[in-house]
């Protein structure tokens, strides 16, 4: 990553720094119990709730991979983001009415306990369990070292001492603040984004001699580059629509935000806002990919050694300092903020589901263990980042498609179909790790077992919903507390 | 009223191995209708609801499916990246219908929620009903 040697840019992600501690400090005083912890209280606003989805699920990966994307392969990514206008929107219709309505309920905080309710026993909740302790652990990693390589670049110290400032500042408010110190920081995060998103559009814009000349520009080096699929092909892009387009509903870091609305009925445009919230931010992902790759195909600039590099060069090359400066801050703020979100969702796994599960009761001392968790869990992914950087990256890209995989049939259709049974919980969970693990490391080691361009995590998702339909079908239907079939019947 | 989902729940397991199939023999077109297909099946049984006439927003929805194949099958055919360039709003037309097309269709089904929510999806009175006699909080 090039450099910034910009006072200004350094002011604003010091800023940035100094207002999450004052946040996170402001929310530990706001923290007094678990629902605290991990729900915020179950008081969020409307606003805070949208902004708090999109600015976790587009995270680190939508600020540097995005762009990178665009920059290697065109418009095939695109099918990644666009698809959010309807992808979150869907989100909502499977599982926000009835979450939010079942923490009215029963005293639930998180994903597996919802699995507990619905299907009863303890395999469901502890396969669920499983499952996210996987993906956090994949996607916490990948976060970490990417706060580490932000802050190296904008502050010029080495990756340790980049760690520790960033990683101090993250736990500090994650430890103290729970999830509330979280989704505020990104409600400051979100709105300065979107801003953001749309005075990059036109820089790049403008760079570029407007879009009918970039266009032309990339139709030349490649027709394909900027034709509807993009370099990597139709079935890449169609398989990414699938994955991205219905396997948002399957995010634990998007839809645990849903059960922390104050009043269930702003549910009712929260979908909208936040399908179009998202998009916005994805023109951010387009327009510094495309433009990018314009000026190194008309030779104004050389050709970058990594794809990962086109969003910090065009900042610090094509855009105004202060532009630039924010940019980077939201940067930091969108890793920081899913970082944050995938600490409580881990810490909430493995200090709530699992002794949940296996003892029927929760720990005592709940509030002190979950900030011990949360502390564990972030040096544990830190060391992971720095010792085992092949397991992470693995994990990584593991994550979307196993949560995508293991939540939308278990909690999306289960949540919505009587009929749905444990056991097709397990198994559909299982389908999932097994499927993402055995074709990701297959592929990794140089055996393609898919055809060219398919998405591993798309051949996951259709795999575990057939099996989840079927297996359920199958196995004998339990009868369904009386609270929990009404819930089925709203 | 209880609710029976098992026929939309068996179409998408249906849906899901065609798309499969779709997928592992490389028939990206079909593979993208399954998963339009997949969305449709989707939405239908989270807008489902026991005792309140669905059939009108069921039936948008379908159409929201219909749409979105007709423009996919159209990026399709209009791409040619062996014949001329025909830009339709700064973009190859193919493009165009990514950009202009699909992307501002997809509001439709966050439009169509807000519009159902009161009506449909969570009347006032089922809400307060089903606190009545659950709430504990």
């Amino acid at each position: 990553m090039p450099t910034a040697d910009s006072q200004l840019i350094l002011a604003c992600v010091v800023v940035y720094l100094a207002s999450c501690a004052v946040v996170g400090f402001w929310a530990m005083r706001r923290t007094s119990s678990t629902v605290d912890f991990f729900l915020a209280g179950k008081s969020l606003g409307p606003l805070v709730v949208v902004m708090a989805t999109i600015s976790s699920v587009m995270s680190g990966f939508g600020f540097v991979g995005g762009p990178g994307l665009v920059y290697e392969s065109g418009t095939s990514s695109l099918w990644m983001v666009f698809v959010a206008s309807f992808s979150l929107p869907v989100a909502f219709m499977l599982t926000g009415k009835r979450l939010r309505l079942l923490v009215e309920v029963r005293p639930i905080l998180t994903l597996p306990e919802a699995v507990a309710a619905r299907y009863g026993g303890s395999g469901p909740a502890i396969a669920m369990s499983v499952a996210i302790v996987l993906g956090v652990l994949g996607y916490l990693g990948t976060q970490v070292l990417a706060i580490g390589t932000v802050l190296q670049a904008v502050l010029g110290i080495d990756l340790l001492a980049a760690l520790a400032v960033g990683l101090g500042v993250l736990a500090f408010y994650a430890i103290a603040g729970g999830i509330v110190a979280g989704v505020y920081t990104d409600l400051f995060q979100g709105l300065l984004m979107l801003g953001a998103a749309v005075a990059v559009l036109a820089q790049c814009l403008k760079v570029g001699g407007g879009m009918s000349a970039i266009t032309e520009t990339l139709w030349a080096m490649d027709p394909d580059y900027i034709g509807p699929w993009g370099t990597r092909g139709d079935l890449a892009a169609m398989s990414w629509m699938l994955l991205f387009g219905i396997g948002a509903a399957g995010q634990p870091h998007a839809i645990t935000k849903l059960m922390m609305l104050k009043d269930i009925r702003q549910l009712k445009w929260s979908a909208l806002a936040t399908g179009l919230s998202y998009l916005v931010l994805a023109m951010l992902w387009m327009g510094i990919g495309l433009a990018m790759r314009t000026l190194v195909a008309r030779g104004d600039h050389p050709a970058l050694e990594n794809p990962d590099l086109a969003a910090p060069t065009f900042l610090l090359h094509y855009t105004p300092e202060l532009l630039a400066g924010i940019v980077f801050a939201g940067l930091l703020a969108a890793i920081m903020s899913t970082a944050d979100s995938f600490l409580n969702l881990g810490a909430a796994a493995v200090v709530r589901d699992i002794p949940l599960a296996l003892r029927g009761k929760p720990l005592e001392h709940e509030l002190m263990w979950s900030r011990i968790a949360t502390g564990s869990l972030l040096l544990l992914s830190a060391l992971f980042a720095l010792y085992m950087e092949n397991l992470i990256a693995l994990l990584g890209t593991f994550g979307w498609g196993t949560f995508a995989a293991a939540i939308v049939p278990s909690i999306c259709i289960g949540m919505n179909w009587k009929r749905a049974t444990g056991t097709a919980c397990v198994a559909s969970i299982a389908t999932s790790i097994a499927l993402n693990f055995v074709l990701e490391v297959a592929a990794r080691h140089g055996h393609q077992l898919l055809p060219p361009g398919l998405a591993v995590g798309a051949v996951a998702l259709l795999a575990s919903t057939s099996v989840f339909v079927w297996v359920s079908l199958l196995t004998p239907k339990r009868e369904l507390a009386p609270d929990m079939d009404a819930l089925l019947d709203v | 009223m209880a609710l029976n989902n098992a026929p939309l729940a068996s179409l998408c397991a249906v849906v899901s191995v065609l798309g499969l199939g779709a997928g592992m023999s490389g028939r990206a077109a079909l593979l993208g209708m399954s998963a339009v297909a997949l969305i449709v099946l989707l939405s239908a049984i989270a807008l489902r609801a026991p005792g309140r006439p669905s059939g009108i927003v069921l039936a948008a929805v379908a159409a929201w499916g219909a749409v979105f194949c007709a423009l996919l099958a159209l990026g399709f055919r209009l791409h040619d990246p062996a014949g001329p360039l025909v830009v339709v709003g700064g973009f190859p037309v193919g493009t165009a219908m990514l950009i202009y097309g699909t992307t501002p269709l997809g509001i439709f089904l966050g439009v169509l929620y807000g519009l159902a929510f009161d009506r449909l999806i969570l009347p006032q009175d089922r809400q307060r009903e089903f606190l009545r006699r659950f709430g504990t909080q």
